[in-house]
């Protein structure tokens, strides 16, 4: 067997991209080395031990629609992989909100006021959208409406980005928040079991799989599997320079303990932070793509842990804190997500969560500063149940999150192709990419590159490209996905014109929302100006006839004040009649589209 | 061991298809309303006629407040006829402009 280095398919990163990466390699009958900066492995999916307590940096459940990374899930970890109940809320003005957010609990706790006033908006934002959704704010008020946004949305956000909403990408909002509009968020709380065309529909998922030791353990298993398997994963040792010549990869220049040395290579793949990749080329790129490197920004993230003398906190695996006080993001209750992250059962460890940048004033306080500053918020909140800390411990990962603002969207396209003119570089990861990927999606892009490297042809650029992040599970599509191998990770082509125009003009719906608030407006106008005519004309008393309609449209008169209160009035019924006769209209197309459909298809069979 | 798919064009008709907003035509709809109006309120005024009675088209009148020189007799049908249509035409026209208007935010 060749040593390590000289296995010439080389990767970057031993996180879940670059392990997955390996494991496929290994299961292809392909040699490999894995070389890993940090001494552990897992990449941000680790395990980080202290005294004995083990703690879990982010929270990482195991959820995922592609069948190919459960199947190596369990190949990896087997009985070691616990199924757990999940609990998460968020925190706001002292309450507790259900996370996923479900509209009954959370009109319950924001009250009737505050629930109409999140109705109007929502209204508002639904017959009024804002026409481009590029940033953050304009994506989520589209769905929501403003005051959902500004009371779950804004505060939280900006918390973990650092940033105003407004300068956050769309992108981001699409691919992490939970496809769910409020109105598809009510029907799923007021119809618990929906079910549409055989779909049924399960939009939370209330139960994850977690490796009985954190996540670390399934990255630590791999690592042996792959040792066994003659897969070396070599820690502490970092990629310094990537040697290319004539359009390909050839070498790495690599450093340890030991010191630098130059290993050759026929493929690399990286999970390296795109900046640091387009840095280590050498030669060195051009400026152009040098200064897009420049633009892209990562966040960072340090976590506060805190041992109390409690056995139980608080139910919930995790919570957001949205108030606006505390600079605290979020808390992790390891005990929760596994018994066996905390080693005495009389005890409770809590992750508090600060979202920073690298270098920052929390970045850079003291551990002393930091445990104190965590006790006190978390305190401050009343989530310590009167408990005493018992000790403490800090974690700082660098580039936990890229960051999608308006530079990423400009920077990462030019750095993606000009990395693409060299065949044997294979991107991978979350930061490999520079996209919010969850393991699963970085795993998978880890695969795609072994079974390139093995004469594949994958758009490794494509994976996770789908707008809509997954946490909705439609069984049908689930199905779909398990059938195709997990298709929705496929680009997807652009439709024929000539089509479109074909079926726009033989069943397209009408649009409720539009219908109602034009058959609202013409009626509010409508009796409006009823109204005013009569007001305005001398004879007393004005209007005994279309006065009666008072007994319809509360409050209404024939007067000045009559005519507003008519105007609202009949402006909401006509929204409620032209939404109705839509919805009717489409109910409608939509029949006789099934029956003309079952007429070519009796038509097919008696052919 | 390639695991994508790609969408058959059936699929992509269907998505299409579900994606399809009806849109109004507003000469259609002034046509329409107009024509509806101004024939519904030549029959309404029709009908009164022929009933006859004391007191005929007691309520029906009241529209003289919004269309001046309408009553119910016959000549008043034939105003109310034009009377009807033309503002059946602009509410049909303004109800397709605004509700096209709408659909076109949304849509974008």
């Amino acid at each position: 067997m060749t040593s390590p280095d000289e296995r010439r398919t080389l990767i970057a990163g031993a996180g879940p991209a670059g392990l997955a990466c390996a494991w496929e390699l290994g299961k292809l009958g392909r040699e490999a080395v894995v070389y890993e900066q940090d001494e552990v492995v897992g990449g941000i999916s680790r395990t980080v031990s202290h005294d004995g307590y083990r703690f879990d940096i982010g929270g990482h459940r195991f959820f995922t629609k592609v069948p190919l990374v459960w199947e190596m899930w369990g190949e990896i970890l087997g009985e070691e992989f616990l199924e757990r109940p999940r609990l998460s809320r968020i925190y706001y003005q002292g309450k507790f909100f259900d996370y996923p957010l479900k509209p009954l609990n959370a009109l319950t706790n924001l009250g009737p006021v505050e629930a109409v006033r999140i109705g109007c908006s929502w209204l508002w934002a639904r017959a009024f959208p804002e026409r481009e959704e590029r940033n953050f704010e304009q994506w989520v008020i589209n769905r929501f409406g403003r005051r959902l946004y500004e009371i779950f949305f804004k505060t939280y956000t900006e918390k973990v980005w650092g940033t105003p909403c407004t300068e956050i990408s769309s992108d981001w909002a699409a691919q992490r928040i939970k496809n769910l509009d409020l109105l598809a968020a009510l029907k799923n709380a007021l119809l618990s079991s929906g079910s549409k065309n055989g779909e049924v529909i399960s939009t939370l998922i209330d139960r994850f799989h977690y490796p009985r030791h954190g996540p670390g353990m399934m990255w630590e298993r791999c690592r042996d599997r792959l040792a066994e398997g003659g897969i070396a994963t070599l820690t502490g040792t970092r990629v310094e320079r990537l040697h290319h010549e004539e359009g390909r990869i050839v070498a790495a220049t690599v450093r340890d303990g030991a010191g630098e040395r130059r290993v050759p290579a026929d493929h690399f793949v990286s999970s390296m932070p795109l900046p640091a990749l387009v840095r280590s080329l050498d030669p060195a790129p051009p400026p152009e793509i040098l200064e897009a490197a420049r633009r892209l920004r990562f966040r960072d993230f340090l976590t506060v842990v805190l041992i109390v003398d409690k056995p139980d906190l608080f139910p919930d695996n995790w919570i957001y804190i949205h108030s606006p006080d505390v600079r605290l993001g979020r808390i992790q209750n390891f005990k929760n997500w596994s018994p066996e992250m905390v080693p005495d059962p009389s005890t409770s460890s809590l992750g508090l969560e600060y979202f920073v940048n690298e270098g920052d004033d929390l970045w850079s306080a003291a551990d002393d500063e930091l445990a104190e500053l965590g006790a006190r918020e978390v305190e401050q909140l009343g989530l310590l149940a009167g408990g005493t800390v018992l000790d403490s411990a800090i974690v700082r990962m660098p580039k936990a999150y890229p960051v999608y603002d308006e530079g990423h969207r400009e920077a990462l396209p030019r750095i993606r192709d000009y990395l693409l003119g060299f065949p044997n570089l294979y991107c991978v990861g979350r930061n490999g990419q520079h996209r919010y990927n969850n393991q699963d999606h970085s795993m998978v892009t880890g695969v795609y590159a072994a079974r390139n490297i093995d004469g594949g042809a994958h758009d490794l650029w494509s994976v996770n490209v789908e707008q809509e992040y997954h946490e909705e599970v439609h069984t049908g599509e689930a199905e779909g996905a398990a059938a195709a191998g997990g298709d929705r990770l496929t680009p997807r082509p652009a439709v024929a014109p000539s089509l479109e125009k074909r079926l726009l003009a033989a069943f397209a719906r009408y649009d409720p929302v539009a219908l109602g608030g034009a058959v609202g407006a013409v009626a509010a106008l409508g009796l409006f100006l009823a109204t005013a005519v009569l007001v305005l004309r001398p004879e007393e008393p004005k209007g005994p006839t279309l006065s009666l309609l008072g007994n319809y449209l509360f409050g209404y008169e024939v007067s000045w004040a009559g005519s507003a209160v008519g105007f609202l009035e009949a402006g909401l019924a006509g929204f409620g009649f032209g939404y109705l006769l839509a919805r009717l209209l489409n109910a409608m197309i939509s029949n006789a589209e099934t029956t003309l459909r079952r007429e070519l298809e009796m038509a097919r069979i008696l052919e | 061991m390639n695991n994508e798919r790609t969408p058959g064009l059936e699929e992509l008709q269907e998505r299409a298809l579900a994606r399809a907003v009806a849109r109004l035509r507003s000469g259609v709809m002034a046509t329409v309303f107009g024509l509806t109006c101004g024939t519904g309120l030549w029959i309404a005024t029709v009908w009164l006629l022929v009933r006859g009675g004391e007191r005929v088209g007691q309520h029906l009148s009241l529209l003289r407040f919004y269309f001046p020189g309408y009553s119910v007799s016959w000549g008043g049908a034939f105003l109310g006829f034009v009377y009807g249509a033309v503002a059946g035409a602009v509410i049909g026209y303004v109800l397709a402009r605004v509700y096209n208007r709408l659909a076109d935010r949304r849509a974008s």
